[in-house]
């Protein structure tokens, strides 16, 4: 044993082989779920960059390497700009107004009241509900001539509105659907947050006469800064990339008013086939959503101040 | 802080948030029981109950306001015993996937060492299922798909031309309709798909509100556009929220090209060409569409829908079986499961579609449902299936039991199936009126050139712009798309 030593001392200092460090071992427990990313995330984020640098149909050998000029056409394209805005109204009007009717519910839940837990679950219930399926309710619920919604309307002597078959109405229609259908994803968030903000808070400003609507202003808004930049900018990202009740619901029509970029990247790599234009929406909308998140990054509160 | 205490103790106290909902909840009430004055009647009539949608089997080229309720995609379907199979993918409904299946079961006798896996994919979806699998090179060995979306196939260069097999199985292709052959012929002149199934559009009416409005369509039918106006006219009752006419919505809301679908039609119904080329390919010919009998045929949609309002912009669900239109325009597809849903609530009739003039009426594009083959290790065994599927009897039992009509003309002009029609006559009319079809774009660049039409059309539907210019500017985003796939514009 002395001698084993003796002679390891002598030897200097133990060369470990590379398959016998900790890293390695890391590595090795990281692998599978390497693999997955890299097959499933990676590659076909590098592959639809390629693709937007070439002209194919997705089915044929016919393909033809054009360089920048898919977004060369994506630019001088009316159809993409008129997507910008239309996705752009969406999203800014979607968002924010699904945020406040989160937040006010989240208010409201945040009490100690009977069958809280039940309330919690019927708002959550239109998030983890098919997106595909409640469109095609909404189509029956919007229906001009048998629709429940012309019918509330009715109901308050407002005459019946047209809209999903209206340019102006469409777009307002999947807006409040996005609505009923998201707000219980940010009433959860918010009521998380709210839960976070110290009860002393609203005792110290009840002592010193504070309302409801100054404790909100003062107290509650400003420490719900953090929660409310992580649902602005979730939520952004996700409203940006609306697909399936356009898809379901609208078709992108009337009049174009509602064909959001995600459904023209579908109608160009699956109804017109142009691969490789779609895969260079694909990366305008990650601009895009990039853009506006550095923006959001940089100039919003993200901490109580 | 305790987050029961926290939570326990918010903005709003417990009796202000039962105080604010219970004033919410009565506001409603309030609302909810207020009378309403007999002008409003309409809009304060709660609304019916809803019925089933009116089941369809074309979920993606069909011009009719029913949603179908196609069902989901269902596991694979094996019919046969024998060891080799082949794949079939397709989109038939139940209605049509039965009937299929029962013919493939006789392929047993004919070569028993096969069997048939049958796939359903909805039809929407279907299309991009075969593009990546063609992609990822793992296409099935046999595909239905709309006739539109041949020349797509063809244009891969992965299916196979059929042409080699016609002599040794005795397969008679100008049997079929020319107006559904001009899909399924290449650039080389070969035949790369074969007709299943075909349909028209004509015109469904409710015998009962007909009746009610004076009119008699048995001893005068509507023929001409005219004609049909003023029967539409009749049938409107807006008290009842009934509707003379539906032709479909008139949006980009329903198929996106559904709008061009529909002008091609009326376009045909004047006599005139809606592409210069003879056979319509668009890139042997210029866009005429624009001309007079285009505007023409336009302008009465336009006007029938904003002038005489007999038409809506979105058609009620479903309005056609529950009583609220007198006359829809649709295919035969849509018979079976109207029948059923109709019920005893009134009897339907079907006649030919009006047109400018009244020898013109009946005239109509061309669908149907076609199989092909793609290049693999079985493509000969694929190519004479669908040979064996097509033949006559095959063609005749399909259609008599799926709802379609026989795509061969000596099964139309036969007596046997003259003897199934006295039995079913509302079929009659579609099969009638089968020598008045045009193909409708058959090219691959079918989406492109009716979606951008379609939308030019709907901007003159909402009086945004004229129809004439509309049509102008279809025509030069025709020119675009020629330009941007490749084609030399006209």
């Amino acid at each position: 044993m002395a001698t084993t030593r003796t002679a390891d001392m002598l030897a200097g200092p133990h060369r470990r082989n590379w398959w016998q460090g900790d890293s390695f071992t890391a590595y090795l427990f990281i692998l599978p779920s390497g693999l997955l990313i890299a097959l499933f995330l990676a590659f076909p984020v590098i592959y639809s960059l390629w693709l937007s640098l070439v002209s194919w149909d997705g089915m044929s050998s016919r393909i033809r390497f054009v360089g920048l000029g898919n977004y060369d056409l994506l630019i001088h394209s009316s159809e993409f700009w008129n997507s910008v805005l239309v996705t752009a109204y969406y999203t800014f009007a979607a968002v924010p107004l699904r945020m406040a009717v989160a937040l006010a519910f989240a208010i409201f839940l945040n009490q100690k009241i009977r069958g809280l837990g039940i309330y919690r679950t019927i708002y959550f219930t239109p998030v983890v509900t098919s997106g595909i399926a409640v469109s095609i309710i909404f189509v029956w619920i919007y229906d001009p001539t048998w629709g429940i919604a012309n019918w509330v309307l009715s109901l308050v002597h407002i005459p019946p509105l047209e809209w999903l078959s209206s340019p102006t109405e469409a777009m307002p229609a999947l807006i409040l659907m996005s609505i009923w259908k998201n707000m219980g994803f940010d009433m959860i968030i918010y009521l998380a947050g709210l839960q976070g903000i110290p009860e002393t808070y609203y005792e110290a400003a009840r002592v010193d006469g504070a309302g409801p609507w100054a404790m909100f202003r003062r107290i509650t808004w400003p420490l719900l800064a953090p929660t409310t930049f992580f649902i602005l900018v979730t939520g952004i990202i996700g409203a940006s990339q609306v697909f399936d009740q356009v898809f379901v619901m609208t078709n992108g029509g009337p009049l174009r008013t509602t064909e959001v970029l995600v459904f023209l990247l579908y109608n160009s790599a699956f109804k017109f086939f142009e691969m490789g234009y779609a895969s260079a929406i694909a990366w305008a909308i990650f601009l895009i959503v990039l853009t506006f998140t550095i923006l959001q990054w940089k100039f919003l509160p993200q901490d109580v101040t | 802080m305790s987050a029961s205490k926290s939570r326990a103790t918010g903005i709003f106290s417990r009796r202000g948030f039962l105080t604010t909902l219970l004033g919410g909840g009565a506001a409603v009430a309030l609302a909810a029981c207020s009378s309403s004055s007999p002008s409003s009647s309409t809009n304060s009539a709660a609304p019916a109950p809803t019925q089933p949608a009116a089941a369809s089997a074309k979920p993606t080229t069909a011009s009719s306001a029913a949603a179908a309720p196609v069902p989901t995609a269902v596991a694979p379907v094996t019919i046969g015993k024998g060891t080799k199979k082949l794949t079939i993918w397709h989109y038939y409904g139940q209605a049509q996937a039965d009937p299929l299946s029962k013919i493939i079961e006789g392929y047993s006798a004919v070569d028993p060492s096969l069997s048939f896996e049958l796939t359903f994919t909805p039809g929407a979806q279907l299309l991009a299922k075969i593009q990546t699998a063609i992609a990822g090179n793992a296409p099935p060995d046999i595909v239905q798909t709309d006739l539109v979306w041949v020349p797509i196939m063809i244009d891969t260069g992965k299916t196979i031309a059929l042409d080699d097999y016609f002599k040794s199985e005795n397969f008679d292709i100008k049997d079929f309709f020319d107006a559904l052959l001009q899909y399924d012929q290449g650039e080389d002149g070969k035949y790369y798909a074969v007709p299943m199934d075909t349909n028209n559009i004509q015109l469904f009416y409710n015998k009962k509100l007909v009746q009610e409005a004076g009119l008699d369509f048995e001893k005068s039918p509507p023929k001409t556009w005219d004609d049909l106006t003023q029967a539409a006219v009749k049938l409107t009752n807006t008290d009842k929220r009934q509707w003379g006419l539906d032709l479909g919505a008139e949006t980009t809301q329903g198929a996106q090209g559904a709008l061009a679908n529909r002008h091609m039609c009326f376009v045909w119904q004047t006599g005139s060409q809606y592409f210069a080329d003879k056979s319509g390919r668009p890139e042997r010919g210029a866009p005429v569409f624009n001309k007079a009998d285009g505007v023409a045929a336009w302008q009465w949609n336009v006007d029938i829908i904003n002038k005489q309002k007999a038409v809506p912009i979105q058609p009620p669900q479903n309005g056609f079986v529950t009583g609220l239109e007198g006359m829809w325009y649709n295919g035969p597809w849509a018979i079976p499961d109207t029948i059923r849903l109709v019920g005893n609530k009134f009897e339907m009739g079907v006649i030919s579609f009006p047109a400018k003039t009244a020898d013109m009426a009946g005239t109509s594009w061309s669908g149907g449902e076609h199989f092909q083959a793609f290049k693999g290790a079985n493509q000969d065994d694929a190519a004479k299936f669908i040979l064996w599927l097509t033949s006559p009897k095959n063609i005749e039992t399909f259609a008599e039991n799926a709802g379609y009509i026989p795509t061969r003309q000596s099964v139309i002009n036969g007596d046997s199936y003259k003897a199934w029609l006295t039995k079913n006559p509302l079929y009659t009319t579609y099969a009638q009126n089968m020598s008045k079809v045009h193909p409708r774009v058959p090219t691959r660049l079918f989406f492109d050139l009716t979606i951008a039409i379609s939308q030019r059309l709907e901007e003159a539907i909402y009086q945004k712009s004229t129809v004439q210019d509309a049509l102008n500017k279809a025509a030069q985003d025709c020119q675009t798309v020629f330009q941007q796939k490749g084609y030399q514009p006209q």
